[in-house]
């Protein structure tokens, strides 16, 4: 079953799938961030995963995966990860929201990158419920940081974010400094944009960063509509993406009503979260998918 | 039921308008949210001291000239139940999600008594021989014109589809009357116990709890323990609160039974029965509560008072509706009173914690300000560890 297929790539190549490591850090050639900094940029993989991930949806959905029957699937994609064929427009889309995320942040704060060394957080094992599998895999990231004398780590991404600021100091021994970029940054760049945004569940709701990036918006003279029901923190608007790879149908049939009522709202949806990004894309409509960062 | 297109459609109507309305309702009676930490307090109190507060409840209800009685379980309920009742009885009953849960109205017909759900929802789902979608709206994934289609088959020929929802009402309402008239036995759920008075709290809108509480001669009340306050001020609260998070602030009625009728008006001497029922009786379930209580993250649940504003906050029951749960649980607060009562070891109740999306807004819209998704992600841990 899926943990079979997420623990093996986990083994592997420190990954939830079973891809190659250089996808990950492929984004990152030419902009010489420093290897050495004890201040990193922490991507997780999560945004570079993203093509990859809807890829591994649609297998899962066109065989036919229903709840919990994942054994015919192990196989073929664990041996076969060619299979797992990204789109070019999503693969670009998420180099273009990193490489937005290290301009506007370099403004502020020097930092480096651990490129090939950067481990994945293991947020996916703990969201499914894996907590036995988590905690034995986060001792071997936090080794990774040691090594690397890491005090503080910048992320970019609410699920990596929520684990390593909320999760990780349950777990184990954990004493480096956690911030998210989007408490660092200010871009001054002005749009003349009318956008509606789809909040991250944990940004706003396990976080309390509800405002944080609708002030970003603010500054930048985005318009953004709001809605008492459908953009209210309280309102649990989600994107589907965490049970994307259990239930898959029900995965896009969340996002499809979601894209559908916030569309009535604007037909800018603004995301902040690379899941967010991924699982509303799978909806075909005539809205457009918009990273926060890709507005910088 | 599980029609996903009939379930959009159906929760499409409601959901909105209802998530607005509370959040009027408490912009409106801002003292609210006080009451909830209160009342939060006090049933943390009676979580960790059931046993006691069981043990008071019981013998005040006795002090006002009531029975009581404590199931452990659901067979023992119907058990208790049943021999209150017998056979050949005309029975209503007010809304109640304790006695579907421990299996009552089927029980008590296949003892060979006549039983009528009397609250609106509830009728319809016994007419269609469903199970409830919602906790306090049970026929939330019925449309108006699938209740019309319904009532015509059932009980009025003459009722059509084009027919308002205000004369679907009153066709039932002509059909329930006789049924209260005639009963022997009136059975209801309650919103709150009250340890220090033996006093139960029913709140609703329709009036049939009221009439199943005082027309028939006996009147019995199941509900769980978890229902139990500290004291009748407590159980004010309780009522209060469950009504305005639950959307519907005022509540139109708010009935309270402590013991059988009675009056002092000769010599001014306490004397029973009067004009309501002649026997009272509560039966307190307990059904997994108890084991729940003393575990570290489940007792949460314990808290829970039954408003249903979760589950309109929740993507998953928007989504797939009524048929993420075991009924009659469902929704956000439905993954955790699965485990509850059907233990954490279940695999059902494993499967279906899975589907959690941790959205979050069940726990911002939570009264008791439980933490639900903390509670779910525990039982998947629980379920995944035991595959
Ligand atoms: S869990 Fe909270 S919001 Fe849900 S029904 Fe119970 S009290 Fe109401």
């Amino acid at each position: 079953m899926l943990k079979n297929i997420i623990k093996r790539s986990l083994q592997e190549n420190m990954l939830p799938l079973p891809i190659s490591k250089s996808v990950c850090h492929k984004w990152a050639s030419g902009l010489n961030l420093k290897k050495d900094s004890d201040t990193i940029l922490y991507t997780s993989c999560l945004y570079q995963l993203i093509p990859y991930i809807n890829s591994f949806t649609e297998y899962m959905e066109k065989f036919n995966v229903s709840r919990g029957h994942f054994s015919s699937l192990i196989p073929i994609l664990s041996k076969f990860s060619f299979l797992l064929k990204p789109k070019k427009e999503l693969t670009e889309k998420s180099e273009k929201i990193l490489r937005n995320i290290v301009n506007e942040l370099s403004i502020t704060i020097n930092f480096g990158y651990l490129y090939d060394e950067e481990p994945y957080s293991g947020a996916l094992l703990y969201e499914l419920g894996f907590e036995d599998e988590f905690r034995e895999y986060v001792k071997k990231v936090v080794e990774i940081f040691k090594s690397n004398n890491i005090k503080k780590i910048i992320t970019i991404d609410p699920h990596t974010h929520y684990i390593l600021k909320v999760v990780y100091p349950k777990v184990v021994n954990f004493n480096i400094e956690v911030v998210n970029y989007l408490e660092l940054i200010r871009p001054m760049k002005k749009a003349n944009l009318s956008v509606v945004i789809h909040d991250s569940c944990l940004y706003s709701r396990f976080l309390d960063m509800h405002d944080t990036y609708r002030k970003i918006l603010d500054n930048m003279s985005i318009e953004r509509k709001e809605h008492q029901v459908f953009t209210a923190k309280d309102v649990g608007g989600c994107c589907g993406g965490p049970i994307e790879s259990l239930a898959p149908e029900i995965s896009r049939r969340i996002a499809e009503i979601r894209v559908n009522e916030l569309s009535k709202l604007s037909k800018n949806i603004v995301v902040v979260c690379p899941i967010c990004l991924a699982n509303l894309s799978r909806v075909p409509s005539n809205v457009n998918i918009i990273d926060l960062a890709e507005l910088f | 039921m599980n029609d996903v297109k009939s379930w959009n459609e159906a929760i499409n109507r409601v959901l909105e308008p209802t998530i607005i309305k509370t959040k009027n309702i408490l912009d409106n009676y801002k003292y609210l949210y006080d009451i909830a930490d209160k009342l939060r307090k006090a049933k943390e109190e009676v979580i960790k001291n059931l046993g006691y507060y069981i043990d008071k409840t019981m013998k005040s209800v006795e002090m006002v000239g009531g029975t009581s009685y404590l199931a452990r379980d659901s067979e023992e309920a119907r058990k208790i139940i049943g021999e209150l009742v017998g056979t050949n009885k005309k029975i209503v009953m007010g809304k109640s999600m304790v006695a579907y849960e421990v299996g009552i109205r089927q029980y008590l017909i296949n003892m060979g008594n006549e039983v009528w759900e009397t609250d609106l929802g509830e009728f319809l789902i016994q007419l269609a021989d469903e199970y409830p979608s919602h906790i306090i709206a049970p026929a939330i994934h019925m449309t108006k014109e699938r209740a019309a289609q319904l009532l015509k088959e059932k009980i009025d020929p003459n009722i059509d589809e084009s027919r308002s929802p205000e004369d679907l009402v009153k066709s039932v309402r002509k059909f329930l009357r006789a049924k209260f008239l005639n009963a022997d036995i009136g059975i209801s759920g309650a919103n709150a116990v009250a340890a220090d008075t033996g006093a139960v709290l029913m709140i609703e809108n329709e009036g049939n709890i009221r009439m199943t509480s005082v027309l028939p001669p006996t009147h019995i009340v199941i509900t769980g323990i978890e229902k139990i306050v500290p004291t009748l001020e407590y159980g004010f609260y309780e009522v209060m609160v469950q009504s305005a998070f639950g959307s519907l602030y005022p509540p139109t009625y708010v009935n309270l039974t402590a013991g059988p009728s009675s009056t002092a008006d000769i010599e001014h001497n306490r004397v029973r029965p009067a004009q309501g029922p002649k026997e009272f009786h509560l039966i307190l379930v307990d059904n997994g509560r108890s084991k729940a209580a003393r575990d570290p993250v489940l007792w949460e649940a314990l808290l829970c008072i039954r408003c249903g504003r979760c589950y309109f906050h929740c993507p998953i029951y928007k989504t797939i509706g009524p048929s993420w749960g075991i009924p009659p649980y469902n929704g956000p607060t439905g993954v955790m009173w699965n485990a509850v009562i059907r233990g954490l070891n279940n695999k059902n109740v494993g499967e279906t914690a899975m589907l959690c999306v941790h959205a979050g807004g069940c726990k911002e819209s939570c009264p008791m300000k439980i933490n639900i998704p903390e509670v779910i992600h525990y039982i998947k841990t629980l379920y995944l560890r035991s595959l």
